[in-house]
């Protein structure tokens, strides 16, 4: 019979950072995914999105031994741009920067793309011997006891764990598993993700620029093919973004260009594009007998203001500190019901801010939209307000 | 007793129908024991299927497993476990249960050995198991440690003890006691004597001190609005079930 410490369901970003965090600690650490890894930018299902790590997120990856292979692929986010463009002609109206020297010497965050965090994950968890990650293998069943979990694999294979992370994502098949259920708020809207090159450069600047049907964002990547280039999240009412989606390269590059409010000049479509529906989502609880969920399996949240994976890797530091705290009681309610105690009222503020945030750039009615811009003004003028707000959404600051 | 089966009389064949059909009434004198049982058998059946690698989805997933159940009464969860492969003993120590489960088990085509005889006894003749189930008898017996080493004995190395019971306070003595017995009149007045009742964590301990490595407990709790029975993890303040190893 098969006995590790600690068996995480899913290889995404978080499963893996997870991974190598409780490695590094020691633990014995099995992480399986039902897909295996895509670790090349320009292939048929390669994770387009990127990640803004914040700065609490970049200190736990440093823990974890992770960010080393990251930095030099790293883009700094130097400035957040806001950009109301919610007049009756697509065009910026109102234009406000908060930037990360007002609060700190460091940048607001480093942007990376997924399938490049893949591939740098996987190959640090080829070091440690005491990890094994088996991609193409999924979680078929998990049974708990008092005393130990025991996961069924989609190979035939049968293990027993002191702890079960789940972190395979919105429908999170450990979660069903135990029985723990979520409360989900659609919104009909739906993101497309896919990376431009432009002619003007970003200067580390991260602009969102709100109109209706949800925000357009250009977080700053590494020049590509020796032209300036952003990722870019798009986020539109259902149909339209479907519309959108099954556009010919040169209508789409126009309808972006003009939705972008020509901030960068015209961008050129520079990879694949992706689309995905946007929901928020919180799970009743984050943990049960012998499970913990993790990110997407325990929060949703729509993709503005990086918030999602840097709330995800929160609680997996706040998880690690418990494990490192007591060793012995790996896995026990008391640690599951801490753990639980110290993520739910932070997740379930951010849920909500982020929830109030979409709703407000979806808004249709212009007296509605003008009203957007006055908060926008007025959060910005006040600079105690904005350096609160700035280290709010850093998380830097509960 | 009589030398042999067909000596028996029609008439008390007849009497033993009728009590089999008792038995197995869903709305009838063991109503509660038949709402139970989904929850006990999703229970039984999950910590066996994990134990010995069976898939539960197969035809009989629990062929090849030789199986006791102590306190089998009509048979209600030797039949089940007859269907799904198991070669089952099931014995009670009440005589009169024996040949009314026998009936029953002939009526639904199922091979299942019944014996009037206690886990002592089974002990005295050397016989072995895969997995004991020992399902709300431990509250009735005289000697608990006595009896749970017994079973104990009766397991083969890594064997499976599933034991389940009631908890002793005072919600479990207005649950089982006040409303089962005297304002559901679900089971006959008398049926638990209160004192007898054993709290989980004693139960771990007797489970151990009998020579058994306890690796869970849940609870069943019923829900008065929706009518039945589910499995908690947390609740095990009334009708709570463990598992048990038999170290190799």
């Amino acid at each position: 019979m098969k006995q590790v410490d600690i068996v995480i369901s899913g290889g995404g970003v978080a499963g893996l950072t997870a991974a190598a965090a409780f490695g590094a600690e020691g633990f014995d650490v099995l992480c399986v995914d039902p897909a295996p890894p895509v670790t090349e930018r320009n292939v048929e299902g390669a994770d387009l999105r990127t990640t803004a790590f914040l700065q609490p997120a970049r200190d736990f990856l440093e823990q974890a031994n992770l960010w080393p292979r990251l930095q030099d692929y790293a883009t700094d986010l130097a400035v957040m741009r806001i950009v109301d463009a919610g007049g009756p002609r697509i065009a910026a109206r109102m234009t406000k920067d908060f930037r990360s020297s007002d609060i700190s010497d460091q940048p607001f965050g480093w942007n990376l793309p997924n399938w490049l965090l893949r591939r740098e994950m996987t190959a640090r968890l080829a070091e440690l011997p005491n990890v094994d990650f088996r991609p193409g293998v999924a979680v078929a069943d998990v049974v708990t006891r008092e005393t130990q979990a025991i996961v069924m694999l989609s190979d035939g294979d049968q293990i027993r764990a002191r702890l079960v992370i789940g972190a395979d994502g919105r429908n999170s098949a450990v979660r069903q598993a135990i029985g723990v259920g979520v409360k989900t708020r659609r919104y009909g809207q739906k993101a497309l993700a896919f990376a431009v090159t432009h002619s003007v450069r970003h200067e580390n600047v991260s602009t969102e620029i709100h109109r209706s049907g949800g925000p357009f964002t250009l977080v700053p990547l590494p020049d590509y093919e020796g032209r300036p280039s952003s990722a870019v999240v798009w986020m539109e009412e259902g149909a339209e973004a479907k519309r959108l989606f099954d556009l010919a390269v040169p209508e789409f590059e126009e309808a972006m260009t003009e939705r972008s409010c020509y901030v960068n000049g015209p961008l050129k479509l520079a990879s694949q594009k992706t689309i995905w529906p946007i929901i928020s989502q919180i799970a009743d609880r984050f943990y049960g007998e012998r499970t913990a969920l993790v990110a997407e399996a325990a929060h949703v949240v729509p993709p503005i203001g990086a918030q999602g994976l840097n709330m995800s890797l929160a609680d997996i530091s706040v998880l690690l500190d418990l494990a490192k705290q007591k060793p012995d009681a790996l896995g026990s309610t008391e640690m599951l019901q801490k753990y639980h105690r110290s993520r739910y009222p932070e997740i379930q503020l951010r849920v909500t801010g982020v929830d109030m945030l979409n709703r407000a750039s979806m808004l249709k009615a212009q007296p509605l939209k003008d009203l957007r811009a006055f908060g926008l003004n007025a959060l910005h003028s006040v600079t105690p307000v904005r350096k609160s707000l700035m280290k709010l959404g850093l998380g830097v600051r509960g | 007793m009589q030398a042999a089966e067909s000596t028996v009389d029609q008439s008390e064949i007849a009497k033993f129908e009728a009590m089999a059909a008792e038995w197995w009434d869903p709305n009838g004198k063991f109503k509660p024991l038949h709402m139970l049982n989904p929850c006990r058998l999703d229970y039984i059946t999950k910590q066996i299927s994990v134990d010995f690698k069976r898939d539960l989805d197969a035809d009989k997933p629990f062929e090849g497993l030789r199986l006791l159940d102590i306190g089998c009464g009509g048979g209600l969860l030797s039949e089940p476990m007859a269907r799904l492969g198991a070669s089952v003993v099931g014995a009670d120590a009440a005589e009169r249960n024996i040949p009314v489960a026998r009936v029953h088990a002939e009526q639904s085509g199922l091979d299942i050995d019944y014996r009037h005889t206690t886990a002592e006894a089974l002990v005295e003749e050397a016989e072995k198991f895969d997995v004991v189930l020992n399902m709300e008898v431990v509250e009735h017996v005289a000697d608990p440690l006595a009896y749970l080493t017994a079973c104990q004995r009766l397991l083969k190395p890594g064997g499976l003890h599933i034991c389940s019971t009631i908890n002793r306070n005072p919600k479990s003595f207005a649950a089982a006691i006040v409303g089962a017995e005297y304002v559901m009149r679900w089971l006959p007045k008398g049926t638990h004597e209160w004192q007898k009742f054993i709290t989980p964590d004693e139960l771990f301990e007797l489970l151990k001190k009998a020579g058994l490595d306890p690796v869970d407990r849940k609870g069943f709790v019923f829900n008065p609005i929706t009518w039945s029975w589910k499995i908690s993890e947390r609740d095990t303040s009334v009708n709570y079930v463990t598992a048990s190893v038999k170290p190799l």
